[in-house]
């Protein structure tokens, strides 16, 4: 078989690693390896032990059974391929016909040699430097038993990159060539526990996946902006149809290839982050092959209801699996190879019914309507609201302590905390289960995350939970400096009783030695207290989560101008600002201090001039208080 | 003839169990002193142990509940407990079960776990734990939001057994992203 046809069916199929022959007419096939055979000898032994086990077992989508004998003897092997057979889709060529006895299954018997043949020419021509060895049924194997089995037999060393499975099969990567043909060879050469001979198989690669990195801020930029170009607002749908070949992309030297991961991925990620309410999504002319990514969609765009996967290569019906959480009402897939595999319209409907069964239109035939079941349930969630107090005085008591804690919390000096923790106090620290990046901006707190869930050492449980109070306040004072956007806080009452306030507080903060933006973090922090004197709170109870701020929280926070270092003054309510004002005219203090004297007075107005006068009387009122 | 209260000794022995009896050896006069006077430093251990053991316990129970089957999800909680949704308040059981009834349904992922013995000052002698979740839910039709959330456990004298169960007095539940 020349060499140039070879490569055009490469670029069709990357994976293919068998050589079959086209026929073209009878006069050149005389049932050999026609063209292939010198040089092949080693093949034809291997045939020969290999009859014996043909039989594929585990699941192999195209089963077939043992092939006699008699086929191979003297090492004829006839294989042939009628492109006619295949009238449905005359462009496109299908080698392997599912009611023949012989197509199937010769992949994966024969590729050994084959592929190593190829693969090795291909690099030797500079095109394709990286190998990729794959182990069918590889994953019933130990990872380290099969390495070095294959190692053991290998007279070249190898280090297997990016070790990976998929469904049954194993793949990893290799650089040197040379060690990809001598593990090649291996094929079938090592036996497992049960009797099977592990099959080796190699493809090669000009850059594997797993080297791509994801897209640099700047065409992540331009790659929005050309979505937004093709995004129809009114009617809620991206088009990204042959995104390849945008003009704008293509002008700025992005390849878009949706097939990798990286592309997709930034695509699935600009669409969560922008356009979350997406209604109908067209895919057409990216030469799909599989929907493993398309499927995170299904999480961050719930209401997509129309898909256009036509034109693609999409190989097999369990690839609509993936994507089987839309509810869609609308979907083209025509022009996949798929398409091709089912017998009849009948059977092609059936299958994506099967996936979507509310759906209306297939490839822009209407559908007969679904007969459905009214077990739909609404799917709102209540609004979510601000701060509950559940009273003025509650809501009084807590903001005067809170002001006054994060006043000495952000100051520098944690120690006169001291003061609001009972001497039994308990204090923890937890952190969200995050990944590396994250957590090295969390690094001043992870070391102490008490998160029950991940530590199982019960000793470990006691030692980070942090008790009486200068334990606590010592351990605080440990925390890096901070500074928290008291415009960001939101308190929720959780219960009180006569002896107990329970609340928990939200909000963000920064790290105030951190200039960058992005070390905003934000916090969810339970105070339980008890009452003190002078109608304060005492904590008894203190659990603090911190986490990274999200982008939009960043955004937001620390809006208005930084506070002073003054105490800032509540918003008050209307019943409030009449008794200020009263007593502001009454006291004939200014405004700030009225405030101050009902503030410490729970807004007992009586109490509160009781108090100002007593403290009048012996002159202990500065005159500051007086200046309006 | 004098009714007699419930002994607080005998109580607060069924409340931890048997690791506790050591408390029996003080007199009912002490018992009115404030805890910290009496808890040495193991039974404290003891305590944050079990306190752990029953917040993971609980959440297991609490979320495969809510996602699995919400109706039974009231009874986790006291007839008066509290629950404030996303600022929302919601109090009793009737509106609790009303409530739950109301949302989709749900999936969630608990990511993070912490827990604290409350103090039995605040409490006023009855066994509470403080038990702190984080991690991520995805209500049906709606997109996956990560959430806080906390808990206060009290332990309650059950009808249906001669042990004491956990109850919910209060729940507090917010979306990280609630502002959005």
């Amino acid at each position: 078989m020349s060499r140039c046809k070879m490569t055009r069916y490469r670029e069709w199929y990357p994976n293919l690693s068998v050589i079959t022959r086209v026929c073209e007419s009878s006069a050149d096939h005389d049932g050999r390896w026609l063209g292939v055979r010198r040089g092949w000898g080693s093949i034809k032994a291997r045939l020969h032990s290999d009859t014996v086990r043909l039989q594929h077992r585990g699941a192999a989508p195209e089963p077939f059974g043992p092939v006699p004998r008699s086929r191979f003897q003297g090492g004829s092997v006839d294989v042939s391929v009628m492109a006619s057979q295949y009238g449905k889709s005359q462009h496109r060529f299908i080698p392997y016909d599912r009611s023949s006895q012989r197509g199937e299954g010769w992949k994966d018997k024969i590729g050994g040699g084959n592929a190593h043949r190829f693969g090795a020419e291909d690099a030797e021509r500079g095109g394709k430097n990286w190998f990729k060895i794959t182990i069918p049924h590889g994953t019933k194997y130990d990872k380290k038993w099969l390495l070095t089995s294959l190692q053991n037999l290998c007279p070249i060393a190898f280090i297997p990159l990016n070790y990976y499975t998929e469904g049954h099969k194993v793949h990893f990567y290799l650089e040197d060539a040379a060690a990809a043909s001598a593990l090649c060879k291996l094929t079938r050469r090592v036996t497992d526990s049960e009797g099977n001979r592990v099959a080796v198989l190699m493809t090669s690669f000009s850059c594997p996946p797993f080297l791509k990195s994801e897209l640099k801020p700047q065409d992540l930029e331009r790659l929005k902006h050309c979505m937004s170009k093709r995004f129809d607002g009114s009617q809620k749908s991206l088009d990204l149809n042959s995104i390849r070949t945008d003009p704008d992309l293509v002008s700025h030297n992005i390849e878009m290839i949706l097939n990798q991961e990286n592309c997709m991925q930034a695509v699935i990620k600009i669409i969560q982050e922008n356009i979350p309410e997406l209604l109908c999504l067209n895919l057409s002319n990216n030469k799909l092959c599989k929907l493993t990514d398309i499927a995170e969609l299904v999480n961050k765009a719930p209401n997509l209801q129309s898909l256009n996967l036509s034109h693609n290569e999409l190989k097999s019906e369990q690839e609509l699996d993936k994507v089987k959480g839309f509810r869609l009402m609308e979907l083209w897939l025509d022009r996949n190879p798929l398409c091709d595999v089912f017998k009849d319209q009948t059977t092609y409907i059936s299958a994506v019914r099967e996936r979507f069964p509310s759906l209306l239109r297939l490839d822009g035939h209407v559908l007969p309507p679904p007969i459905c079941f009214d077990v739909e349930t609404s799917t709102n969630i209540p609004a979510c609201k601000g701060s509950h107090f559940v009273s003025n005085e509650i809501q009084g008591l807590i903001q005067r302590f809170l002001q006054h804690y994060y006043c000495v919390y952000d100051s520098g000096d944690r120690q006169p905390l001291l003061e609001a923790y009972h001497n039994d106090a308990c204090f923890s620290l937890s952190l969200p289960s995050i990944n590396h990046l994250s957590r090295c901006r969390l690094k001043n707190y992870h070391e102490h995350s008490r998160n029950i869930k991940n530590i199982k050492d019960p000793s470990a449980w006691f030692h980070l939970l942090k008790r009486s109070r200068l334990t606590v306040v010592a351990f605080l004072s440990e925390l890096p400096k901070t500074q928290h956007d008291m415009n960001s806080i939101n308190v929720d009452v959780n219960t009180y009783s006569r002896t107990l306030l329970a609340f928990t507080v939200s909000g963000v903060f920064k790290e105030a030695d951190d200039k960058l933006r992005d070390r905003v973090k934000a916090f969810s922090r339970v105070f339980i207290t008890v009452p003190a004197r002078n109608s304060g709170l005492c904590i008894v109870n203190d659990e603090l989560f911190v986490r990274n701020a999200t982008s939009e929280e960043i955004r937001c926070a620390f809006a208005a101008p930084a506070p002073s270092n003054s105490p800032v003054l509540p918003t008050l309510m209307a019943s409030q600002q009449e008794m200020l004002s009263a007593f502001s005219k009454m006291s004939e203090m200014n405004l700030e201090w009225s405030q101050k004297c009902l503030q410490d007075n729970a807004w007992d107005f009586h109490r509160a001039a009781q108090i100002f006068t007593e403290l009048k009387a012996q002159g202990k009122i500065p005159k500051a208080a007086f200046i309006k | 003839m004098q009714t007699r209260k419930s002994n607080p000794i005998t109580k607060r022995r069924k409340q931890f169990g048997s690791q506790f009896l050591r408390t029996q050896i003080f007199g009912w006069r002490s018992v009115k002193c404030t805890f910290s006077s009496m808890a040495s430093t193991v039974d404290f251990r003891t305590l944050v142990d079990q306190s752990c053991r029953y917040s993971d316990e609980f959440v297991n129970i609490y979320y495969d509940c809510i996602d699995k089957r919400r109706r039974n999800l009231t009874r986790l909680y006291l007839d008066k407990a509290t629950l404030v949704w996303n600022g929302n308040a919601v109090t009793g059981r009737d509106a609790l079960s009303e409530f739950f009834e109301s949302l989709p349904s749900s999936e969630f992922q608990v990511q993070s776990l912490d827990c604290q013995p409350v103090h039995e000052q605040a409490t006023q002698g009855q066994t509470t734990l403080l038990v702190v979740t984080a991690g991520s839910v995805k209500f049906d039709g709606n997109k996956q939001r990560y959430f806080n959330q906390n808990f206060l456990l009290t332990a309650q004298a059950s009808p249906n057994s001669d042990q004491p169960v956990w109850k919910i007095a209060s729940d507090c539940f917010r979306f990280q992203d609630w502002a959005n």
